[in-house]
């Protein structure tokens, strides 16, 4: 008799957990890079020696030099800074201003709700990158300017999810008892919507702050995020670009931590979706 | 299906008005006083009023918009107050360019994510299925512009094969044009592959747990049947649908990719006009690709309805 085997599939929450681990220990040494840049770096990230310029890896400048003689290692760590402030301010701002919306849009009239959903597709046709373009052509390049941008571009990504995740909840029955003992609007949304709702919104957020990397990267990358002299990621990457027949890994390097930094916010953001089962939209 | 199309026309002709308007008033209110963002901050106060005069700036802003966004359906995009050349031209030239490339990304793109989708969602559970999870997790975290960077490294500057930057014309010699497109399709379009990859994934999974399923399994469809009969179909569906929500994010990527290859389309149009301060030529691209990020969201919405009838009565 043949034997069936049966398969067993993987758990959503091993695999969640597993996200977690690796999304944690990658998302975590960026956070702890830049905390440490804040107080070391092996050399000022800034300091010109054109002595030293274009050193290979190894011996005293562990990731090597670039064209002015700038450590690489240390410009790195300080680019975590840069990095990591867009992907926070991205996120606040987003659900600063969407959290509240999206919770508004749901207790509101049906076709307010319809409204605000329109306008949330309507911000969405803007690509952040494009926003912040738009933004950069008016006040010139800068991080402000392009962590504005980013975090404008994001506020629909949180209307939206908080509203559908506030429905179900407004409908259940203690949001109607605590409504017929009568709390306000507001009570209500405060004391028993957002605290149901923020599991979801803990997930948004780690992968808006994905997005958020990703875009101030590729800002900087065009000349139009971060400003030099102050290192980052997507501007030493630009740089390094025209000596990549001559030192290719000078490229590599700025290429790696931007990758590293978004996978780990992702996973991040994966495993929480997986264990807290904050389904949502899920889209695998 | 009538009132659907007619309904999602008039919401399409909203939003373009209001997007434009968004546009102009970003770039012709915020700055405040557009010709001296045009000549900069030590103008002669002469040459700011002729410049001013000379493309009506003096008028009250609403019938400058009224005046500019009447002239779009008809391609004509305003005069640049830097070059002083007509916007719409400009835009005319380029645009092809970057329609290759994106198309070409897409294809790319597909190519990737049915077959990579497919596997993972019938090896579920196996080695196969975790590989693709990884290497479609990666994927959407490489920046188009490393991956960009990489593959020059590999093919151009290792091995040789193309060049690394450049661009022929299509019309000049295709051959040459498609040699020199590779890296760029290459880039934007196995990004997005990743991301497609887990949509499709996700979409074939959920189809494999529903009922009829597994009735056909129970009446004797094999597996790859199922997945072909019943996955496949929803799997397009929701590539639709993704590729409707991402085509934003894909416009985006052309303004990288066209700078790290140096490729003339609507993006290295769109960076020339930022770093020139010519604010019309770039209100002109923008309002451009926000037009048809807007149109190819309404026409996915509505061709997915056209495809799945289930969706038409859910309004």
């Amino acid at each position: 008799m043949r034997r069936v085997r049966a398969r067993r599939a993987v758990s959503p929450r091993r695999t969640g957990a597993a996200s977690l681990a690796v999304g944690g220990v990658l998302a975590g040494a960026v956070v702890a890079t830049a905390l440490l840049s804040l107080v070391w770096t092996p050399y000022p990230p800034e300091a010109v020696d054109t002595g030293a310029a274009l050193l290979p890896p190894g011996g005293e400048h562990l990731l090597g030099t670039d064209r002015f003689g700038r450590d690489v290692l240390s410009r790195i760590m300080a680019g975590a800074r840069v990095t990591l402030q867009a992907g926070v301010s991205a996120v606040v701002i987003a659900a600063a201003a969407g959290v509240p919306l999206g919770v508004a849009a749901a207790m509101a009239p049906p076709w307010l709700s319809r409204l605000v959903l329109r306008a949330n597709d309507l911000v969405l046709a803007f690509p952040a990158l494009l926003l912040c373009i738009m933004l950069s052509a008016v006040y010139g390049g800068s991080t402000l300017t392009a962590m504005a941008a980013i975090g404008i571009a994001t506020v629909p990504l949180f209307a939206r999810l908080a509203r559908a995740a506030a429905l179900p909840v407004l409908t259940s029955e203690y949001a109607a008892a605590a409504r017929a003992a009568g709390r306000g609007r507001v009570a209500v949304a405060v004391r028993h919507v957002l605290p149901n709702i923020a599991d979801v919104l803990i997930v948004q957020a780690s992968v808006a702050f994905a997005i958020a990397i990703l875009a101030e990267a590729a800002l900087s990358y065009l000349g139009l995020g971060t400003q030099p002299p102050t290192p980052s990621w997507g501007r030493m990457l630009q740089e390094a670009q025209g000596l990549l027949s001559s030192a290719p890994l000078l490229s590599l390097w700025p290429g790696l931590a931007v990758a590293v930094a978004v996978l780990g916010f992702n996973l991040v953001g994966d495993g929480l979706r997986d264990l807290l089962d904050a389904g949502g939209v899920r889209e695998g | 299906m009538i009132g659907h199309v007619l309904r999602a026309a008039g919401w399409l002709a909203a939003s373009l008005a209001l997007a434009s308007a968004a546009v102009f008033a970003c770039l012709q209110l915020l700055p405040g006083d557009p010709a001296r963002v045009a000549l900069g901050l030590n103008a002669d106060p002469a040459a700011l009023a002729e410049l001013r005069s000379r493309h009506g700036l003096d008028r009250p802003a609403a019938v400058r918009y009224l005046e500019w966004a009447g002239g779009l359906p008809r391609g004509d995009f305003g005069t640049s107050h830097v070059t002083g050349l007509e916007v719409g031209p400009q835009i005319a030239e380029r645009a092809g360019v970057t329609f290759w490339l994106v198309l070409g990304s897409l294809a790319v793109a597909v190519a990737v994510a049915l077959p990579a989708g497919t596997a993972a969602a019938a090896a579920r559970g196996r080695p196969l299925a975790g590989a693709v999870a990884v290497l479609s997790q990666v994927g959407v975290a490489v920046p188009a512009f490393l991956l960009g960077t990489l593959l020059t490294y590999a093919l151009a500057v290792r091995a040789g094969w193309l060049p690394a930057t450049g661009y022929t014309a299509l019309g000049e010699d295709p051959g040459e044009w498609a040699r020199r497109m590779v890296m760029p399709w290459l880039s934007l379009g196995l990004v997005q592959g990743a991301v497609l990859t887990r949509f499709t994934r996700s979409a074939f999974l959920r189809v494999l747990g529903e009922d009829y399923v597994r009735t056909a399994r129970a009446k004797g469809v094999g597996r790859a049947g199922v997945l072909l009969r019943h996955g496949l179909p929803n799997a397009g569906v929701a590539l639709l649908t993704v590729i409707g929500l991402q085509i934003g994010t894909l416009l985006a990527g052309t303004v990288v990719v066209e700078r790290v290859f140096v490729v003339p389309g609507l993006g290295d149009l769109l960076l020339r006009g930022v770093s020139d301060r010519d604010l019309v030529l770039v209100q002109g691209v923008v309002v451009v690709m926000v037009a048809v990020v807007l149109a190819v969201s309404t026409l996915s919405d509505l061709l997915y309805k056209v495809i799945d009838p289930r969706l038409r009565s859910a309004r």
